[in-house]
């Protein structure tokens, strides 16, 4: 009788499972399935999968621009993200001291990450202008020379430059969050025991926000090595390939050379790197709600 | 003596921080917002601040002239966002449902996979998601839209209500039980009602990931009728020269919606996407 409880009751659970993990599972893993069996094939839009065996692979393999684009995407990824991370610290911090207009101040800096992500990409791309846009009107004004804000050799950094503007207060509000649930009576201790502001910093509070520091940097990193809105529209990875991220890469194998064996590939390719990142988040944000 | 000086000399650093921080936040959005509400002429005039003020631009991007039809994308979007919304919430809540207050086993696992659905890089669906969908003739439909955007906001949904649920007493649920009430009564009758801002948050959340989705409708949406905004603004934008005042106004009208939503649950905001990872 028990038994046969508890069985109804699993069958309960399962059931509600149903709808979610049934829509991942046609929309989610399948494709991951289906993507690799073409790797392994030829087709063109339409037409019959043709077995080609490793050529996919090899096609890949032999493209340099596969490398460079892994290359830009690392760049890319590892430029925005630490940058962000330091700015949303010290953002964070300042924050979390009392002063008059907290609130007020508090939510206006949320705002480049509460906007959507394709606005952000076109104002950048107005402020970037060269002919009349704010950066060059100001440089205009001061009497220096304008700058080609996306050209060849500025593109990758004026890109890195609006990641970071649109994803630093995703920092430093996980981090402030984080710097408020520190103890008081922790910081009370070292106080009595005579710690500096600094060692406080150093000895308390940063352990202490080590775990969210963690998990809001590994989603980012995720997050920026995925983003493909904004380089997209502010350079569609130009010019010529100087901005040319993974992502980027993919469209145009599927959108130019209209191969999806080798996009297949290519997207399988990077698909450990993607989920050894996944394991450490889910790692750690697993190990963070228990 | 000293400590006063440390005292002002701190307080004048914050300020100078503040300001800073304030400025490069501002200056850019201000930019945007001044260049959709002012003549054409200024824009060429190089000036930081307006010498008139216009509604022009915003009349213009809704004219109904090709690329100007911007009540229709707005529309699409909000089909596409609203539905993805009610989708997302309504299958969240019977997983999170079952995930926190039922017990079998795998449970584990399966929560792993919602995160790990959840943090999954788009693209690398590219290449699948646009041949199967065309070869179910989802190419240019809603249904279409709604079912790529679903992909992010379905695992989303359920690990943000999974967390809230977290919260709720599992007596509230057992004592319901004695009672004998089943799983879907007590959900609705009961844990939905408690959890009633988580359930407002993920529901903003689903529809603001809708919202801001480009990648999916570049790949399946060809023609004008089924343009969404950043679609729209994109197509505008490259289509001809620059137009930066129309181009702006309706980067504001995409920029509203999101905003007003994210203010309401501003309290949960950072919480809900950390989803539990900071306590307290």
């Amino acid at each position: 009788m028990k038994i046969t409880g508890k069985g109804r009751e699993a069958l309960n659970g399962y059931l509600l499972l149903i709808p979610a993990f049934g829509l991942l599972a046609a929309l989610l893993i399948y494709p991951i399935f289906y993507a690799a069996w073409i790797s392994f094939h030829s087709k063109i839009f339409g037409g019959p999968a043709i077995y080609v065996g490793l050529k996919n692979y090899v096609d890949v393999l032999f493209d340099p621009e596969f490398y460079n684009s892994f290359l830009r995407s690392f760049i890319y990824t590892f430029g925005a993200v630490s940058f962000k991370l330091i700015i949303g610290l010290l953002v964070g911090l300042l924050l979390n001291r009392e002063f008059k207009m907290r609130r007020i101040v508090r939510s206006t800096v949320i705002l480049p990450w509460v906007i959507p992500l394709f606005v952000v990409a076109f104002i950048w791309m107005w402020m970037y202008d060269y002919a009349l846009g704010l950066l060059n009107n100001a440089l205009k004004a001061a009497g220096l020379p304008v700058v080609y804000w996306l050209s060849r050799d500025n593109a990758m950094t004026s890109l890195i430059v609006v990641n970071i503007w649109r994803g630093f207060p995703f920092f430093a509000m996980g981090i402030l969050s984080g710097l408020q649930s520190v103890p008081q009576d922790l910081l009370d201790a070292a106080a009595v025991d005579g710690a500096s502001a600094f060692q406080r910093f150093r000895h308390v509070i940063l352990p202490w926000i080590m775990p969210v520091i963690g998990i809001v940097s590994l989603l980012s990193m995720i997050w920026t090595f995925g983003d493909f809105t904004t380089v997209w529209l502010l350079t569609r990875g130009g010019p010529g390939k100087a901005s040319t991220t993974i992502p980027i890469y993919l469209y145009y194998i599927v959108y130019a050379e209209f191969d999806t064996g080798k996009a297949s590939a290519a997207s399988i390719l990077t698909l450990p790197f993607s989920i050894f990142f996944i394991y450490l988040i889910v790692r750690l944000l697993r190990r963070a709600q228990e | 003596m000293n400590k006063i000086a440390s005292k002002i000399f701190a307080t004048v650093g914050v300020c100078i921080a503040v300001f800073v921080i304030l400025v490069v936040v501002l200056v850019p959005i201000y930019w945007m917002v001044i260049t959709a509400i002012r003549p054409e002429i200024d824009i060429y005039r190089r000036t930081f601040f307006p010498e008139g003020l216009t509604l022009d631009h915003f009349i213009e991007i809704f004219s109904n002239k090709p690329l100007r039809q911007f009540h229709i994308y707005i529309m699409n979007s909000l089909i596409v966002s609203l539905s993805v919304m009610c989708i997302a919430v309504a299958l969240g809540s019977l997983a999170a449902y079952s995930l926190v207050f039922i017990y079998y086993r795998g449970k584990d696992l399966a929560s792993s996979f919602i995160l790990f659905a959840y943090v999954f890089p788009g693209f690398v669906l590219m290449v699948p998601i646009y041949i199967i969908f065309s070869s179910l003739g989802l190419k240019n439909t809603y249904l279409g839209l709604i079912l790529a955007d679903l992909i992010g906001a379905v695992p989303f949904a359920t690990w943000m209500l999974r967390g809230y649920f977290m919260g709720i007493p599992a007596d509230l649920v057992d004592s319901a039980k004695v009672d004998g009430c089943n799983h879907i009564s007590i959900l609705f009758r009961i844990i939905l009602p408690v959890a009633a801002p988580g359930v407002v948050t993920a529901a903003i959340f689903s529809f603001v990931s809708a919202w801001g989705s480009l990648l999916f409708p570049l790949l399946l949406i060809e023609g004008e009728r089924l343009l969404t905004l950043p679609l729209g603004i994109m197509r505008f934008a490259f289509g001809e020269a620059y137009h930066w005042g129309p181009l702006m106004a309706a980067a504001i009208i995409s920029a509203i919606p999101p905003t007003v939503l994210y203010g309401i649950v501003q309290k949960y905001l950072v919480k809900g996407l950390l989803a539990g990872a900071v306590k307290g």
